[in-house]
């Protein structure tokens, strides 16, 4: 990919998938892989600091024998993913008018 | 190598760490692993890279989650330092999240936020590549201190030498003064001829002492990859 992904673009995308449903780890990192350029161990760090700012909590299930550990979007990250998709789009469309505008004209 | 192996080897990078941020990291990348499954295991782990750098990236993240939760830079580096040495391992955690005893978390300053960078680029810089920039930079030092010492040494005798010589043509003079320089110049050319006893000695140890360290660091190596 040619644009770099900053820390913040990648909160508003964990926090977004986490908005459709709980999930783990592997899980979440498979989907963003999906459509971003990020390594597989890009999220541990990220999910740590949103559990520490209390927008996501941890719940550990059993599963085959092991541990699996969901995350799920609290209020306050519901509420800050709320915020991103605000400026997302605002941002989405500040951008869309230098590139696609400029080419345009 | 297997995802045990991997694990067990990833454990010893971060031993250093505070044991609960370790056992956070392990836990979260044993489960990434199993997930991964048996036949998705390998890729998963070619993905991770090998332990020594997945573990120098998780410490860098500890080291800078340390800072922005204030920190002090000594607590930052005992959890940041390479872990190949095993003395001290103090905790890095943010003072605001252990028990509060009376201290104030001071925000991070400018300095800390240079130092973590450093921290940052020395993590990055392969550990044996780092080595061998230290051990030049301090052969560089040893050599420099003892080219000086010699040239100092050669020039407290070349100094004596003169003041003998000069302490004759002052006899004519005044025997007093033919004395003093006489005896300055008996006292210092034995003092430089030590100094250059010495400093030979040391130049001597000294390559035989870099020598033996370099040896230490293969062998420490060489150690680590029959370990593996």
């Amino acid at each position: 990919m040619v644009f770099q992904i900053g820390a913040t673009l990648l909160d508003a995308c964990v926090l977004s998938v986490l908005r459709g449903e709980d999930t783990y780890g592997y899980s979440l990192t498979q989907t963003l892989r999906g459509s971003l350029d990020i390594s597989e161990s890009t999220l541990y760090p990220v999910l740590r600091r949103l559990q520490k700012e209390a927008c996501l909590t941890v719940r550990d299930e059993a599963y085959q024998g092991r541990n699996r550990r969901y995350y799920s979007i609290t209020e306050k990250g519901m509420e800050k993913a709320r915020e991103y998709r605000g400026a997302w789009e605002d941002f989405r469309g500040r951008v869309d008018g230098l590139i696609l505008g400029g080419a345009a004209s | 190598m297997t995802m045990n192996e991997y694990i067990e080897e990833l454990k010893y990078h971060l031993r250093k760490m505070p044991d609960d941020d370790r056992e956070d990291a392990i836990e979260y990348y044993f489960e990434y692993l199993a997930e991964a499954g048996p036949e998705g295991e390998a890729a998963a782990i070619e993905r991770l890279g090998t332990p020594q750098q997945l573990a120098a990236g998780i410490r860098a993240d500890a080291a800078l989650e340390a800072l922005e939760g204030g920190a002090s830079t000594r607590q930052i580096q005992d959890c940041y330092r390479n872990a190949d040495d095993d003395v001290g391992a103090a905790s890095c955690r943010p003072p605001s999240m252990v028990a509060q005893h009376g201290g104030s978390a001071k925000a991070p300053g400018v300095g800390q936020g240079v130092k973590a960078v450093w921290l940052s680029v020395l993590g990055a810089i392969p550990r044996n590549v780092l080595a061998g920039f230290v051990a030049g930079i301090v052969i560089i030092i040893v050599f420099a201190v003892l080219i000086g010492l010699f040239a100092a040494a050669v020039a407290i005798m070349a100094v004596g030498a003169c003041a003998i010589g000069v302490s004759f043509t002052l006899f004519g003079e005044t025997v007093a003064a033919g004395l003093f320089y006489l005896g300055c110049g008996l006292a210092l050319v034995p003092i430089g001829w030590f100094l250059w006893r010495g400093v030979w000695w040391v130049w001597r140890h000294a390559w035989r002492g870099i020598a033996k360290m370099f040896n230490g660091i293969r062998r420490k190596r060489e150690v680590r990859r029959v370990a593996k």
